[in-house]
């Protein structure tokens, strides 16, 4: 009797973790399936037998401009200290050039675009160039108007 | 006897199944934990463009421009295309070429002025103006990407020809005070740079057909 009952117990044991075991083997499989992201496999570009055109044309990924905004500080403003952090956004991981008429900055965007440069400002009006290169050569300029004076204006 | 122990197998294999379903839910999926992401995401974005969208407006601006108008104690200027008009303030100053303090009185239209303002409810007020030469405050630096296309370093001259521009070639000297760096701000010699090279080279933009390069950073 004892003997039996311990058998029903142990095949009652390993069918029931049998059957959860592949019941939650089969559900993972399906969860991972949906996780698991698009992945594009790179394709190779059929050969083409028309020579090279040796003045192609600019396709529209290549022709827009890079963007680039300050955010900080404002065209036409007074500052009142002799240095400033000028802050902006470009395009991602893009070549920033700063020129001041006292020195020249070149640093890098962030992955987000996002770029912040403390530059010198000479005593007066100061004419600021800012110019951006994206990854695809791309340049786009825009030009900053900061006055650096400490008189007193209120 | 049989049916006993059927009705205890059954019950086990219930109880099992039962028990190994409640262990193995995952706590905190995956599926959830991106979302979670996304919505914290959007959430700073916002919060970002709020504080963007809250920047006060620098009440203390100047324009370099021409003076288009004056009459009395106000004011119409022209810079870059724009036209702005402000009120003399009562207590401005007014400085010339040579720094020495003139009257209002020698102001002209046709000058060439910087104007410093500041707003104040609702009026923008000139409160010093100062006679320039605008040309002397104009950023004269050019910026240009390109290739190396031939290079001396016995003359210390190279020839650049821009990316955006294969026709065009420029003519660049660079001297002591040029500074050669890595994108990653690496100091370089002029030795260093080599034909075919890609670089970005600030200069100055003269008469010269050779422009003196300020800066070359080198990007391969």
């Amino acid at each position: 009797m004892i003997k039996e009952l311990s058998l029903a117990i142990v095949l009652g044991l390993l069918i029931g973790f049998g059957l959860t075991g592949t019941y939650f083997y089969v559900k993972q499989n399906k969860n991972q399936q949906k996780n698991t992201p698009n992945i594009v496999i790179p394709t190779t570009v059929p050969e083409n037998n028309n020579p090279p055109s040796p003045n192609p044309l600019p396709t529209s990924e290549y022709s827009s401009l890079p963007q680039l905004k300050v955010n900080y500080p404002q065209n036409n403003d007074i500052i009142s200290t002799s240095k400033v952090t000028i802050k902006g956004q470009s395009s991602p991981n893009s070549l920033i050039i700063i020129t001041t008429p006292l020195k020249n900055y070149h640093l890098s965007a962030d992955v987000q675009g996002l770029f912040s440069q403390e530059i010198s400002l000479e005593a007066g009006y100061n004419d600021i160039n800012l110019t951006t290169i994206d990854e695809n050569d791309q340049e786009n300029h825009l030009e900053l108007f900061i006055t650096y004076s400490t008189t007193k204006l209120e | 006897m049989t049916k006993k122990i059927f009705f205890i197998l059954f019950l086990v294999s219930g109880f099992s199944f039962f028990v190994s379903s409640v262990s193995a839910q995952s706590p905190t999926p995956e599926n959830d934990i991106q979302k979670l992401r996304e919505v914290i995401q959007q959430k700073v974005q916002q919060k970002l463009q709020e504080i963007g969208g809250e920047e006060k407006i620098n009440p203390k601006k100047a324009y370099l421009g021409t003076i288009t108008k004056l009459e009395k104690n106000n004011l119409s200027l022209d810079s870059n295309g724009q036209k702005y008009e402000f009120v003399i303030s009562e207590d401005a100053t007014f400085v010339n070429q040579k720094q020495m303090k003139i009257k209002i009185t020698d102001l002209k239209e046709g000058q060439n002025v910087l104007v410093l303002t500041l707003a104040k409810d609702k009026i923008v007020y000139a409160k010093k103006i100062l006679i320039v030469d605008p040309t002397k405050l104009k950023n004269k630096k050019n910026i240009a990407i390109g290739k190396i296309a031939d290079i001396s370093t016995t003359t210390s001259v190279f020839v650049l020809i821009p990316v955006n521009n294969n026709s065009r070639e420029l003519q660049m000297k660079q001297d002591s005070k040029t500074e050669i760096v890595t994108k990653d701000n690496k100091s370089l010699k002029f030795t260093d740079i080599k034909k075919g090279q890609k670089i970005v080279c600030i200069y100055t933009n003269n008469d010269n057909s050779t422009y003196p390069a300020l800066k070359i950073i080198t990007l391969n």
